[in-house]
């Protein structure tokens, strides 16, 4: 009783600290937000009422889903063979595949807009394919963003996928193969299922971050990017309407937290 | 004997960089025998029973599994059935889905998987366990998992490295002799790793004994334990004290009568008394240590010239002798065994 007691005292003792900064830097600013967003004219049903804001808000969250995807099948394969390469350099190259989130947002989004006007190299390749105008650029387009902002959260996901792959003894696959599976089947039957937890994870972490950008989209996208952080910015600065603003990082953050919480419970039930 | 060989290694070897893992090494497996690779940590097996499973490329040689070349088959299309020594059970599928999993992948008709699967279960008395994950078993429940799911493909070879090493004693002597049984009755041809000599005794039709990547000798277990073929195989299997008789004589001056070179002696073939030491093949000494082991007494005894002296004999040495006492150790003329010239 006394031990259980003492053991409460301490775990409470080990995340107060934590708990403490939450608290203070984030949930006490996120009331007041929410309570921003209630003073003056309704704002919630303006947002949810009007075909424009729904259409941001489907924007963004089709935007998490094109980058979660997008890193995650050129994440994958890079990840298994980082965990699964018999040399001393694998740490190395981890590293190295991390460098994209070492570079500045601003500068990052600068280089993309160099290759992504009209006479850039990437909207030139696009040209040369024949398969768009020939006055395309890929600058403004949502592909455009999609491409810039997976570059960016490709490592996130690489380096979440790569510890949970580490994490799967290979002899299981070996075990898979000797009964007959291919290393296809193996991979499938066996690696992804125990992975599913750091696909899961490393997901979440991009399409959360994907929701939330505001640089890379509001850069390339232009006057075109119509994304929840972007058009927050323009009501808090340009319109000055910040009750709404408000509303639309609440509506922002619930969107984000529900599927956090739908991904948790997955992550759940994989652990029967 | 008209047995057809199922596995041949023929000069199989593996290099990594300028170790030599496994070297050169030929070994044929017959129909429904089981061969153990006995050997000190290190000396290659493990490397030997991965490259038949196609898990490591060997360096040089064939594999030849029911007369067909496999060496660059790959793992899946091999017909083999391996027991990882860490099990390597899915942790994510049943009892009952661990063991259909080779069957799943072979297409085999679902009521025969059924079938087949409660046919291993009930062979490994697994009964009541067919919905469990594998963390919810023990760990001698997992090893009976293990080897269902590896013998339910029939395999042409199944291959078993060091199976029993995860058991705590009592039930690795059980597991080992049900094994041998099940192995015996189903006829499988079997490779079985392990390092631990009395095992591989107790279970196998031949060992084959390596060290340093080499193998020393293969033969069955009267045969490498009587006429060990070289030194480590002598001190490997069992105990022996090792004599180098020239004219009459050993290395550290005992008197010797049988052949001349390399000789090994059994510590169950020394006899103690008290009488005096007269006359070749016997020797003086100080008792240093006389333990009871139940089924006999093992005695150390110290020689004038520094050498210890191992006498395993009745229990009642314990009784006759006293440690710090003396004793006299003797042996007969046949008891020393000449090892081939190196
Ligand atoms: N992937 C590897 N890289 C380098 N050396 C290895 C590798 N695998 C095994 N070895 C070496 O090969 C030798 C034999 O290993 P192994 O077959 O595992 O031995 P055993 O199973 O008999 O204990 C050892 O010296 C080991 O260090
Ligand atoms: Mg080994």
């Amino acid at each position: 009783m006394i031990e259980g007691a003492r053991r409460g005292l301490i775990a409470a003792g080990l995340l107060a600290p934590a708990a403490l900064v939450f608290a203070i830097l984030f949930v006490w600013p996120q009331l007041g937000l929410f309570l921003q967003s209630l003073g003056g004219p309704p704002t919630f049903s303006r947002f949810l009422g009007d075909s424009y804001y729904l259409g941001v808000l489907g924007n963004s969250l089709l935007l998490g889903v094109c980058v979660t995807l997008v890193t995650l099948v050129l994440g994958f394969p890079l990840a298994f063979l980082l965990a699964r390469a018999e040399t001393r350099w694998a740490g190395l190259l981890l590293l190295l595949t991390t460098f994209p989130l070492w570079v500045s947002a601003v500068v990052r989004s600068f280089a993309w807009m160099v290759l992504f006007f009209r006479s850039g190299v990437a909207s030139r390749f696009l040209q040369g394919t024949g398969l768009v105008a020939p006055d395309f650029q890929l600058i403004g387009t949502f592909a455009g963003v999609v491409i810039a902002l997976a570059q960016v959260l490709l490592p996130i996901m690489i380096v979440t996928l790569y510890a949970v792959i580490r994490g799967v003894d290979r002899d299981l696959e070996h075990a898979a193969m000797n009964l007959g599976a291919s290393p296809a089947v193996a991979l499938w039957l066996v690696t992804l299922r125990l992975a599913r937890g750091g696909v899961l994870a490393g997901s979440l972490l991009v399409f959360s971050l994907s929701v939330s950008a505001f640089a890379t989209p509001s850069l390339i996208g232009g006057a075109r990017a119509h994304f929840m952080a972007v058009t927050i910015y323009e009501q808090t600065l340009e319109l000055l309407d910040w009750p709404f603003a408000a509303a639309i990082a609440a509506i922002l953050l619930v969107i984000s937290l529900s599927v956090a919480l739908t991904y948790g419970k997955l992550l759940g039930e994989k652990t029967r | 004997m008209t047995n057809s060989a199922d596995l041949v290694l023929d000069g199989l070897a593996r290099r990594y960089g300028s170790t030599t893992a496994v070297a050169r090494m030929d070994l044929t497996v017959a129909a429904g025998e089981l061969v153990a690779l006995l050997g000190p940590s290190g000396c290659g097996k493990t490397t030997t029973l991965r490259m038949v499973a196609g898990f490591i490329e060997p360096s040089e040689g064939r594999i030849l599994l029911r007369g067909k070349d496999i060496t660059t088959m790959p793992a899946h299309q091999r017909d083999t059935g391996m027991v990882f020594q860490s099990y390597a059970l899915f942790p994510h599928l049943s009892v009952a889905e661990n063991i259909a999993f080779g069957l799943k992948r072979r297409g085999v008709p679902k009521p025969e998987i059924a079938q087949r699967v409660a046919r291993m279960v009930a062979l490994l008395q697994l009964q009541g366990l067919e919905a469990r994950l594998p963390k919810q078993l023990s760990g001698g429940q997992q090893q009976r998992v293990a080897v269902g799911r590896a013998l339910v493909i029939n395999p042409a070879v199944v291959l078993l490295d060091e199976p029993f090493s995860n058991l705590d004693a009592l039930l690795r002597e059980g597991t080992r002799i049900e094994l041998r049984r099940l192995q015996t009755e189903l006829g499988l041809t079997t490779l079985f790793v392990t390092h631990d000599q009395a095992e591989a005794m107790a279970i196998s039709d031949r060992i084959a004994v390596m060290n340093k990547g080499r193998l020393e000798q293969l033969g069955t277990p009267r045969e490498v334990y009587e006429r060990p073929a070289t030194r480590f195989v002598a001190s490997f299997i069992g105990r022996a004290n090792i004599f180098v008789s020239r004219d009459g004589r050993s290395e550290d001056g005992i008197p010797l009568d049988g052949p001349e070179g390399t000789l090994v002696l059994r510590p169950e073939r020394v006899t103690l008394d008290e009488a005096p030491a007269e006359g070749p093949n016997a020797v003086a000494g100080t008792v240093d240590l006389l333990s009871f082991l139940g089924t006999g007494t093992q005695a150390v005894l110290r020689l004038p010239g520094g050498r210890q002296l191992l006498v395993e004999g009745p229990a009642s040495l314990a009784d006759r002798f006293h440690t710090g006492g003396p004793a006299t150790a003797r042996w007969m003329r046949d008891d020393l065994v000449a090892l081939p010239a190196e």
